[in-house]
């Protein structure tokens, strides 16, 4: 489950959502929120996954009633919206091994230059439908014990190569300054909305919460296996990565290029924060080019391994949900490699929309948690964590402070953070409802209102075809 | 030296953060990995079927 969690949420996002956040500022409810978002709805995912053994629609129907199958199709809808944009960054990631390994990658680069070269080019297109290719390909074959059996020599091989690359770092002249920015935190941006509705969606994103992937991974988990402890691992193995990510990028770009990077250099809190730095930090390591090539080609081969399996279990997700719905195992991964080439092309090709769709599916995430403590609360959360969530015989048993999370905590976490966005945005942007608007509530409104609405109004065909598939 | 000296001039907020958010987040991992090594029950190995979903790496 830990391998289906860490990906590119951890290496590529965390350290753009930190800087895009104030550093320190960020860090206090990212890690609060650990604890009372992520892990109480992982527990939640994983125990719904065992329970009902089916896709996010009929998991949801099962647990919260058949009147909310439309909520599963929503969490559904949020993971595979994500899918969509996911797989550039796995191509980015391909792409990067590509340029490691015909030596683009050097000490005489210009990672700037490259990186802006290479997102202003096609090559994130083809990349794009590689991976998608792949993903899709490994899925409708089944190879995926392949793809994990790789990943049992990659991953290890991506935690060492992650350790003493932080060591590097921490160790270059002025990596203190990045240290610092990390956790030094300011009360003008704890106070800003879109710092806290950051952290908890990178939160989500680090650890997986809400994105349903778990809950179709435990369907098909031994009876025996522990729910809590995974739970629990799952969420602190992946942000102690993320943190790690965090350390490494914020001391490289701080020794290298100090704190002007951030603020206004060279692209710096954009998408390419890890694919500009990371390579430069490459090239600090003792050893001249021929290690610090070994290291980008190795480290970036890793990480494309590492997002590449987080992305089939998307695309095992939503072709799953499409197979509950009725459709033939080759035409579900069929439609959902189409639809990612398609609507993934134009992320691939465009960073404004890029942009858009990781706000709108991020803010989605917190929607999905949301539905997910709803259906519980419909079940009986007390009934649910006696009956559902405390059944495994090698796990620790979840006490009634439990109950008082999934009733209270997600509810008001999801209500207040999406209530204070909309109130301040709307009320302070003039462009806020304009849907055409990269961060605008338009733009959210009108891509979650139009599947919501599908959903309720086919609501019945949904949960009698999911729970009959 | 650099990094004594460094470690002095940093602010109460910012060590106070650092020690919240990685005391946390490692704090949290090592426990749960004690737990795992040290007091999970072990039971006798039950002869299971072997899940028959693609996802599945506990084999």
């Amino acid at each position: 489950m830990i391998g289906v969690a860490v990906g590119a949420g951890n290496i590529w996002r965390f350290s753009r959502i930190v800087a895009q956040n104030g550093g320190g500022s960020f860090m206090i409810p990212w890690v609060i929120f650990l604890f009372i978002w992520s892990i109480p709805l992982i527990i939640a995912e994983i125990a719904m996954g065992k329970f009902t053994r089916k896709a996010p629609i009929g998991a949801i129907a099962l647990v919260g009633g058949k009147r909310f199958g439309w909520m599963g199709a929503f969490i559904a809808t949020v993971s595979t919206g994500i899918l969509f944009y996911y797989s550039v960054v796995v191509g980015w990631g391909f792409s990067y091994f590509f340029y490691s390994i015909s030596g683009h990658i050097s000490p005489t680069t210009s990672y700037v230059t490259l990186w802006n070269n290479y997102s202003h080019s096609f090559l994130p297109l083809i990349a794009h439908i590689f991976s998608i290719g792949v993903g899709c390909l490994v899925v409708y074959k089944g190879i995926v014990h392949g793809i994990e059996k790789s990943n049992r020599f990659l991953m290890p091989a991506l935690l060492v190569m992650i350790i003493v690359i932080a060591i590097r770092a921490v160790t270059l002249p002025g990596a203190w300054g990045g240290i610092e920015f990390l956790f030094t935190p300011h009360l003008e941006d704890l106070l800003n909305y879109r710092v806290w509705i950051a952290a908890l969606t990178q939160n989500a994103w680090d650890t997986g919460a809400g994105w349903g992937l778990l809950l179709v991974y435990a369907g098909y988990a031994k009876q025996k296996e522990s729910i809590t402890i995974n739970g629990c691992l799952t969420a602190f193995s992946n942000n102690a990565v993320s943190l790690l990510m965090g350390v490494i990028i914020f001391s490289t770009v701080f020794a290298l290029d100090g704190v002007g990077a951030l603020i206004e250099g060279a692209g710096s809190t954009n998408t390419g924060l890890t694919f500009i730095y990371l390579p430069r930090l490459f090239g600090e390591l003792p050893g001249g080019p021929f290690v610090s090539n070994l290291f980008a080609s190795l480290f970036f081969l890793a990480f494309s391994f590492a997002a590449l399996s987080s992305m089939i279990s998307m695309v095992q997700l939503t072709s799953q949900t499409l197979q509950e719905l009725g459709l033939s195992h080759k035409t579900a991964i069929l439609v959902t490699g189409l639809l990612a080439i398609l609507v993934g092309g134009f992320a691939a090709i465009n960073s404004f929309f890029f942009e858009n769709q990781d706000w709108v599916w991020s803010i989605g995430l917190v929607v999905s948690g949301l539905f997910i403590a709803c259906a519980i609360i419909r079940y009986g959360v007390d009934r649910y964590r006696k009956t559902v969530v405390n059944t495994s015989p090698q796990d620790f048993k979840l006490g009634k402070g439990y109950n008082f999370i999934i009733r209270v905590l997600i509810p008001v976490q999801a209500v207040v953070l999406i209530g204070w966005y909309f109130i301040q945005s709307g009320s302070l942007d003039p462009n806020g409802w304009n849907p055409l608007r990269v961060y605008s509530i338009g733009t959210i409104l009108m891509q979650w209102g139009v599947p919501i609405v599908v959903f309720l109004l086919c609501n019945r065909w949904l949960v009698k075809r999911s729970l009959k598939g | 030296m650099a990094c004594k000296k460094e470690l002095k001039r940093v602010s109460l907020a910012t060590l106070l953060t650092m020690i919240f958010t990685v005391g946390s987040v490692y704090g949290g991992l090592f426990v749960m990995l004690g737990y795992v090594f040290f007091f999970q029950r072990k039971e006798e190995a039950i002869p299971e079927e072997e899940s028959a979903h693609p996802l599945n790496t506990s084999a």
